[in-house]
Order: C-alpha cells, then structure tokens, then sequence
C-alpha cells in the first residue's frame, strides 16, 4: 500500500488547528500553583538552606517559584502534579509536622535521594538545570546530616528487660499477640530464623539485626530476585551503648521490630510488600491509620526499586 | 538475520549489561549458618571496621539471658566477626560484608568438677582479623560474657 503524504502547508494547518482545538483552551482550565501560608519553616545553616532551596523548594515547599513555561498547559498539569506530590512527602514549609526523629530521617533520606539521582526530579533538573546538586554541595550535606544530634546518640538507660513484671504471663504470645493496622500479627518465630544482616544505623543511633525467614534464605541462596510470595524479613532494633575499651559496641535498649511480608497479591498496593512496625517491648503496633505503610514503601520504593524494595540483602 | 557477527556480539553485549543493571548480584556466602543455635547478641566494632553476631546453644543463651552470669558445662558460644562495609543506595549505614573470623567457645568441666573452657579460631578472612593485641582469655570473657539482646517475650 501506498503511504500518503501530507505537504508541508498542509502540516502547518494541521499543526495550527490541534493548537486552536486542543492546547489554547487547555490553557484556560491551566491549575493554577498556589502558595498555601508557611507554616513552621524549617531552620538550616545559611549554605544548606540555600543549597536545598535552590533545589528542591519548588516541589517540597511553600515557597514554588514556576518558570513561565511551567504554567503553560500541557506541562503546567505535570508541574502542579509533582508539586502537589512533592509536598505531601514532606514540606520545608511545615517542618514541624513532623516528629524530630522523622525530621533527622527525612534529611538522611533527602542526602541519599540526591546520591542515587532520585532528586531532585529528572523532568525537573532537565528544564531547571540550574537547580542540579554538585558533588561539593553532596559532601556538604553529608557532613550535615552527621552533625545532627541523633548520630551521636548513646543509650545510657538502664536496660529493661522485661515488658511485664518478672513472672508475669507474657502479653506477647499467641492469641494475645498485637496487630498492625494493616492487618499483621506479631509472632516471635523470627527469633529461630536465620540472619540475613547485621547493620549500625547513623540517624537515631541504633543497631539492628535482620532475620529472613526459610524462604527469604533460600531466594537468597539461589540469588532469586524479584523474592517469592512467602517471604518474611523481621529487623530487630536497639539503641547503641557505649564504645568500651577495645571499640565494641553492643546493643541497649530494645526499640521496635520491623516486618516485611511477600504476598502479592495481597499487598499489591505496597509492591507486594506487608510493612509493619511494632514498639517497644509492648510492641505497640506503629501508625495512625492503616495508610502507615505507604510511608514505608515511599521510601523503599524511591531507593530500592532494583532489589525488590528490600535494603538489606548481602550483595558482592 | 544477523548478517554481521559483530552485531550479534553488540547485541549480546547490550543484553547481558541490561540483565545485570537490573537486579544486584546477591552474595549468598556472607551468610552463615548457624544451624540450631540462636542468636545472644551483635557487635559493633568501628575501630576495626567489623561488625558481629553471638550466637549461643540452649544453655548459653539461658546464661546470657541471666543477670547473675554462671556457665555452666555444655554451653557452647560461637562469634561471627564481618567485615563492616556502606550499605548499597543507603548513605549512612553500615552492614556485614564478607565473613573475616569464627570463634567457637565451648565450656566444660573436668573429672575434679572445674569449669574451663575451649576456644577455637578460624580466620577466614586472610590475614589475623581478630585484635593481635587481645588474648584468647579476653576473647572468652567477651563472648562468654555478652549478656543477650532483649527481645519481646516470646
Ligand atoms: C519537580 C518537583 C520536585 C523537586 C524539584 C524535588 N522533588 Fe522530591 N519529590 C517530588 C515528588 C513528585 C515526589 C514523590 C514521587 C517520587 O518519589 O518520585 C518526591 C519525593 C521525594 C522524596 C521521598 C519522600 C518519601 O515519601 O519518602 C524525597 C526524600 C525527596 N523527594 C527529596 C527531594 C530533594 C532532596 C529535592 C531537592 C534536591 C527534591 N526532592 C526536589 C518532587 C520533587
Ligand atoms: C526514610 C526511609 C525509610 C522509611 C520511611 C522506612 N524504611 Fe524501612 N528501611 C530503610 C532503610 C535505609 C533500611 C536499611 C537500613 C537498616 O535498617 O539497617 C530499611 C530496612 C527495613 C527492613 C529490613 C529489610 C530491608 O529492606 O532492608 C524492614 C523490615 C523495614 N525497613 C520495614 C519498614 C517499615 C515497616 C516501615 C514503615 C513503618 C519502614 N521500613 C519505613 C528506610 C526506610
């Protein structure tokens, strides 16, 4: 069959009309970004502010500066979709929304957004290159982060041992064992699990010891990547005491235990993933609502993709 | 058709590359098998640049797990010493490597009734891993002497 072609007027009335029909009242139904009022903004040193200003304000703040290009439909919908998804991940504008400890959080997650090139956006960098991180400006946010007060942290409390009384009916087993709000139940098999890692965590001062179930162990043995549905990861967390003599280091205070389960079917929404978090000896089950693990795989999604959302694997 | 080799080779070049970027390699052998025996705790060593877990049979977790520190014969302790290294796509986080030591600690008693204890080092990790400055009696004491990890009750 023969293709007919178009002639160049043609093509240029063509051009012309889908502007006319399409783009032009398009502009008229533009979103329009607007600046809520700040709220707590968030105090940094004078070089890390204007570092992340430059960089990242436009999406994650109150403060967005659109170029005249940014508000030309089509591209100004995309623009206020980032934005508006920029700053319910976090907002410099509303700092104090979030706990201290998730603040520290935030700002190492923020470092390693921009290590791994997640951050700022590739769309954005693309039409904003002036908003790109230098490897200098990298560095210098790294030694921020280590400069916070929770890398530093030593836990000096007095160990507690027990959840109850000594002797008192454990409150942790069986019918009696505490659910997430997602719908997961505590169970201590992990503790007859084998370890898959062992890790020293910098925001928060804490050390942890991550356990894989039979077969979580076995996917790793045959080097299975996307893991299998069954697959269960539990990552127990302390405080760090004090260094001795010699440099060890060894585990205070018990914090939280972490779970991941594979089914994907059932978690779909998650990657497949089932996230739960439960505190303190009483293993209080984390969140507010069941939407707690979405904050989960945010942040597993944005730094892990390659290894099936999972951080703590043994790679060469 | 490929009519060229050299685009059969390109082609496979592309292929292979695409695999590997995909998914990282998995290091099954820094893992390390336990078998029954349970975890008492882990060790951070930023001197070193080593991290370690305490792994105990039943009577050496019960041990580990009592605030007034008795052995008792039959107690048997093993430490894994890793290499401390980055945590991949994590700034600011340290995790195991590749395995460097296994120290094995076993306590017994002898026909007078006295309790002593063995210990036996295997470094795979090349050269001597485990501090030169340190006896194999301080060693004991560390493994041996390591309360456990509080965990939730179970
Ligand atoms: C063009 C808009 C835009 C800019 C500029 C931008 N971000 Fe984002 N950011 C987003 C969007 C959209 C998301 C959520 C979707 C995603 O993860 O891709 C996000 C997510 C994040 C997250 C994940 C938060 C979570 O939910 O766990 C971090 C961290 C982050 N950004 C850091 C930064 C940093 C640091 C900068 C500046 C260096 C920056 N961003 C610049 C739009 C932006
Ligand atoms: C700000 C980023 C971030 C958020 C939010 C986050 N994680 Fe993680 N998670 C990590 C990092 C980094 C590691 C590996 C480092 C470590 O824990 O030692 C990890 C490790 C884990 C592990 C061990 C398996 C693995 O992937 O390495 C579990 C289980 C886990 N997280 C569960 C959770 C749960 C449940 C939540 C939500 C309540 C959560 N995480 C929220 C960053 C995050």
């Amino acid at each position: 069959m023969k293709k007919s072609k178009m002639n160049p007027l043609k093509m240029i009335f063509a051009f012309l009309a889908i502007a006319i029909v399409i783009v032009i009242p398009l502009q008229f139904s533009s979103p329009v970004i607007e600046n809520p009022p700040v709220k707590s903004e968030i105090e940094l040193p004078g070089d890390i502010q204007a570092i992340l200003q430059r960089a990242c304000y436009d999406c994650h703040s109150n403060h967005s500066q659109t170029a005249w290009f940014d508000r030309i439909a089509p591209a100004s919908y995309l623009v206020a979709h980032d934005i508006k998804e920029g700053r319910t991940r976090f907002n410099f504008s509303d700092w104090k929304a979030n706990p201290p400890a998730v603040q520290e959080l935030l700002l190492w997650e923020m470092v390693n957004a921009i290590e791994e090139h997640k951050m700022p956006l590739k769309s954005y960098v693309m039409v904003h290159p002036a908003a790109g991180i230098s490897a200098a400006e990298l560095t210098a946010l790294k030694s921020y982060v280590n400069s916070l007060p929770g890398r530093h942290k030593i836990d000096t409390a007095r160990i507690i041992r027990s959840a109850g009384a000594p002797g008192a009916a454990s409150k942790t087993a069986g019918t009696n064992a505490p659910v997430s709000l997602n719908g997961i139940k505590y169970s201590g098999d992990y503790q007859n699990w084998k370890i898959i890692s062992v890790t020293d965590k910098y925001d928060g001062g804490s050390m942890r010891v991550v356990y894989g179930n039979d077969i979580m162990v076995k996917a790793i043995k045959q080097r299975q990547l996307p893991f299998p549905d069954g697959a269960k990861i539990v990552k127990a967390v302390w405080g760090k005491q004090h260094e001795d003599k010699v440099g060890n280091i060894s585990p205070g205070n018990f914090q939280n235990v972490q779970i991941m389960i594979k089914d994907s079917k059932k978690y779909k929404s998650t990657e497949g993933w089932g996230f739960a978090k439960f505190e303190g000896l009483r293993l209080k089950p984390s969140g507010k609502t069941a939407l707690f693990a979405t904050t989960c795989i945010n942040c597993h999604r944005l730094l892990v993709p390659e290894s099936d959302f999972v951080f703590n694997i043994p790679t060469k | 058709m490929l009519t060229k080799p050299i685009y059969a080779v390109l082609l496979g070049v592309l292929l292979v590359s695409c695999s590997q970027s995909k998914h990282p390699a998995l290091a099954p052998e820094y893992l390390y098998n336990a078998g029954d025996q349970k975890v008492i705790s882990s060790l951070i060593n930023n001197k070193h640049h080593t991290i370690s877990i305490i792994y105990g049979n039943g009577p050496a977790l019960r041990s580990a797990q009592d605030t007034v520190r008795t052995h008792t014969a039959g107690e048997q302790y093993v430490m894994v010493t890793w290499r401390q290294r980055p945590m991949p796509h994590w700034y600011g986080t340290n995790m195991n490597g590749k395995i460097l030591a296994v120290e094995t600690v076993t306590v017994a008693q002898d026909p007078a009734g006295k309790i002593g204890y063995s210990y036996l080092l295997k470094n795979t990790g090349g050269n001597n891993t485990i501090e030169p400055d340190v006896s194999r009696e301080q060693r004991i004491q560390l493994i041996t002497g390591q309360p456990a990890a509080v965990l939730p009750e179970n």
